[in-house]
């Protein structure tokens, strides 16, 4: 019998500012490493395919699928989830406060990845239109209902700013 | 997934030892959205991940003299938001934001966009691929000698003498925007380095034109003035495109000089409709030339399936509307 032996990759990430090292294998997605092994439970496991955006984080200030991402390329980077976003009092963060007004989420398992798309295309646009918001959350899919309220809550905060 | 070793590399020269020293086991890994999909279905188990991310001069948008050039890392957002590109290649920023969504268009590079594997069912688009493999005989792809989805009418026969092959249609939409404006690749080896254009980069199966040891370093498109749009077919605003068509258009005093109009989703290569660049060649464009050259496309196409006579309408439909964009904007660059 041979023992399955994997090289063990050290990688040094800043997940919300903090740093972390950890051994990751070749195989291992960003998506695994920042939720099954760091706790990170707001990116969540939903199609592994690049399809649904529930596991939306941001790197380097851009939007993109954690389940898609080797971790080891992940390597020196930062990255942002949604424990992130709210403050260390525990303040919400202002789109976190919309999507709550606006009763954008209901089951609530792809509000994490909607939240952190929208926070990348309103980081980028302060005051997007409609039509923009919606080819920005094209990605993110949420089986629940529809997408009218999520928009709202988005646009909100776009002409609040 | 398979287990592999991950390399990263930061000169061209690096991945070109690794691909030596690997060969067929190691894949360049570009933008991560395909490949990582891929091994994931267990459509492929490379045991060598090359990366390329780290070669910097692979990664920008300049223009050379009256050519644009583009690296192959350039990620499709970036196109997407190029000022250059949207100046000068309108029809590419189109393209480019067509392609999925907004995360996946933040890692995904044009190169690997122009490289990505065919998409269908029985190789990499199912979950349960794992099982197919023990169920099911393996199609061309995964070396077998046999389609689950086209094996009737004539390709019967040519499955017993072995002249058949995947039908898979080519599965990148910025090939055919890149073959309408005349684009072409660089691949280059540790010792050579040539050129191809985009419209002849695909084989018979819509396999890659690339040689062992090569790695496709940019992309390159001659400024001209002709005026370009593209038009794409989606079942669903991320999914993957099941027609799409561009059109180039180059009008001198109202009769068209030039013509170059590529099909996607319907051959294994970008398709040439050349009886509607034809129809249209050196005449002066209206309505009811438009129409007519739309119902030229595919008049002796026979189609076997059935399910597929959507494809044939869509795409005609598309064409006519991509000529008719053109058309106009080309009217309105004059005026």
């Amino acid at each position: 019998m041979t023992l399955h032996t994997e090289r063990i990759y050290r990688v040094t990430i800043k997940v919300n500012d903090q740093p972390y090292e950890v051994g990751v294998g070749a195989g291992e997605t960003l998506r695994e490493v920042l939720r099954d092994r760091l706790g990170f439970t707001s990116v969540k496991h939903g199609c592994e395919s690049g399809a649904c955006g529930a596991c939306t984080v941001i790197l380097e200030g851009r939007a993109v699928q954690s389940c898609l991402l080797l971790a080891v390329e992940a390597d020196g980077k930062s990255i942002l989830t949604l424990e992130g976003l709210s403050s260390s009092d525990g303040q919400l963060h202002p789109l976190q406060r919309a999507f709550v007004e606006s009763g954008a989420t209901q089951c609530g398992f792809c509000t994490p990845g909607m939240i952190m798309t929208a926070k990348a295309l309103l980081d980028e646009k302060s005051a997007p239109t409609t039509e923009e918001i919606k080819e920005a959350m094209q990605g993110n899919l949420c089986r629940c209902t529809g997408y009218i309220k999520i928009i709202e809550a988005i646009k909100s905060l776009a002409s609040g700013r | 997934m398979e287990s592999f070793e991950y390399n990263k590399v930061s000169t061209i020269d690096e991945a070109f030892d690794l691909l030596g020293k690997y060969g067929t086991s190691a894949k360049l890994l570009a933008g991560d959205s395909d490949l990582i999909l891929m091994m994931r279905q267990q459509a492929i188990a490379p045991s060598h991940l090359i990366d390329l991310k780290g070669i910097a001069n692979l990664s920008s948008i300049k223009q050379v003299g009256d050519v644009l050039v583009i690296g192959t890392l350039v990620t499709l957002r970036d196109i997407e938001k190029s000022e250059l590109i949207a100046t000068k290649f309108p029809a590419l920023t189109d393209g480019v934001r067509k392609v999925a969504s907004v995360q996946l268009r933040n890692i995904a590079t044009i190169g690997g966009n122009l490289c990505q594997a065919v998409k269908c069912p029985y190789y990499n688009q199912s979950h349960v691929n794992r099982f197919m493999k023990q169920s099911i005989n393996p199609c061309f792809r995964r070396g077998g000698n046999e389609c689950h989805v086209v094996n009737w009418g004539s390709d019967a026969n040519n499955i017993i003498v072995g002249k058949s092959y995947c039908k898979a249609p080519l599965a990148s939409d910025i090939a055919i925007v890149l073959a309408v404006l005349g684009g072409s690749v660089e691949m280059v080896s540790r010792n050579s380095s040539r050129e191809i254009n985009v419209a002849d980069l695909y084989k018979y199966d819509s396999a890659l034109k690339i040689k062992p040891g090569e790695i496709l370093t940019q992309i390159k498109i001659p400024i001209s003035n002709h005026v370009a749009s593209f038009l794409v077919h989606k079942p669903s605003p991320v999914g993957y495109s099941s027609a799409s068509v561009a059109v180039s258009l180059s009008i001198n005093k109202e009769t068209c000089k030039d013509i170059r109009v590529y099909l996607g989703g319907v051959a294994p290569q970008p398709y040439k409709a050349k009886k509607v660049e034809d129809h249209i060649r050196g005449q002066k464009l209206d309505e009811e030339i438009i129409e007519g050259s739309a119902q030229l496309l595919f008049k002796e196409t026979r189609v076997t399936n059935n399910a597929m006579m959507f494809k044939i309408a869509k795409s005609r439909d598309l064409c006519r509307e991509a000529l008719i964009s053109a058309w106009q904007k080309s009217q309105g660059g004059r005026k």
